[in-house]
């Protein structure tokens, strides 16, 4: 790669940051405790968005429903529109990894 | 051998708090140091190395050596550091640029650490986000294209292009102030 003397005087610059910060590695104790904590955390605030997401859905699929009964050519508009977010969902999934 | 001593802590650290905890606490400076010159606030980089720390822990079962584990652990920071970002975006201006108030401010607490704010920072400083975590990334850390393209969700061709264009623009400024 190559390196004009931007990038050298730049690279000085941070290589000298990196000297001069003090840094505190906690201990093992002290990160344990952070990762339990955390953790909880993490799975409660997953917890909270997956009843987020189940109540919208939810009100959503009633939504379609009511509109579907009421209307007959909804039904089929719906039906498209269901398929096409599926199809992005199963993208946006395969983007992501979870799914091959 | 090293990196089989390595692949067997990562083994240990997925089934053991503990272990991972030691295994972390290997890479805690560099960590440290990289969200540093990111955020260049010490709160901040704390609080973005201990949701890194809790993400690692909890996504390490899915990690398949597939990149170094240095090269995930910093993936997953330049994540959380970029989501945090993008996520104010109420404040439009404040997401692409530093204004002058946090500047300053920057400049003291690095004062306050016995740290310089050279001309570099300065310019630096200047460029929206993103585009610093390319630049870090690609040239202080000497990742590779495909690399910054897998930990920051951008296509090669735009990290690429963001890079030249910030370098160009940060060369011309910086000629403009040798002057």
């Amino acid at each position: 790669m190559k390196k004009d003397d931007w990038i050298k005087k730049m690279d000085e610059t941070w290589e000298n940051m990196d000297k001069k910060l003090h840094i505190d590695v906690p201990e093992t104790d002290e990160m344990l405790q952070q990762i339990s904590s955390g953790e909880k955390r993490y799975r409660e605030r997953m917890h909270r968005e997956l009843c987020g997401f189940i109540i919208l859905a939810c009100v959503l699929v009633s939504f379609y429903i009511l509109i579907a009964v009421h209307i007959t050519w909804a039904f089929y508009v719906l039906q498209i529109i269901s398929i096409i977010a599926v199809v992005v969902l199963l993208l946006v999934e395969r983007s992501k990894g979870r799914v091959t | 051998m090293e990196e089989s001593a390595e692949s067997i802590s990562i083994e240990n650290a997925k089934h053991d708090k503990s272990a991972f905890s030691q295994l972390f606490q290997q890479y805690y400076t560099f960590l440290y140091r990289y969200l540093f010159k990111l955020t260049m606030n010490k709160e901040m980089t704390e609080d973005l190395l201990q949701e890194t720390m809790i993400r690692a822990y909890i996504n390490l079962p899915k990690y398949r050596y597939q990149s170094k584990f240095s090269t995930w652990l910093i993936s997953i920071a330049t994540r959380l550091y970029l989501d945090e970002q993008r996520k104010k975006t109420r404040d439009r201006k404040r997401q692409q640029q530093l204004t002058e108030n946090e500047k300053r401010k920057i400049k003291w607490e690095l004062e306050q650490g016995n740290l310089d704010w050279s001309l570099h920072l300065d310019l630096f400083a200047s460029l929206s986000i993103e585009t610093r975590t390319l630049i870090l990334l690609r040239h202080y850390y000497g990742y590779s294209l495909e690399e910054i393209s897998a930990m920051t969700k951008l296509r090669k061709g735009t990290v690429k292009s963001r890079i030249h264009y910030a370098l160009k623009k940060l060369r011309e400024e910086w000629s403009d102030e040798k002057r």
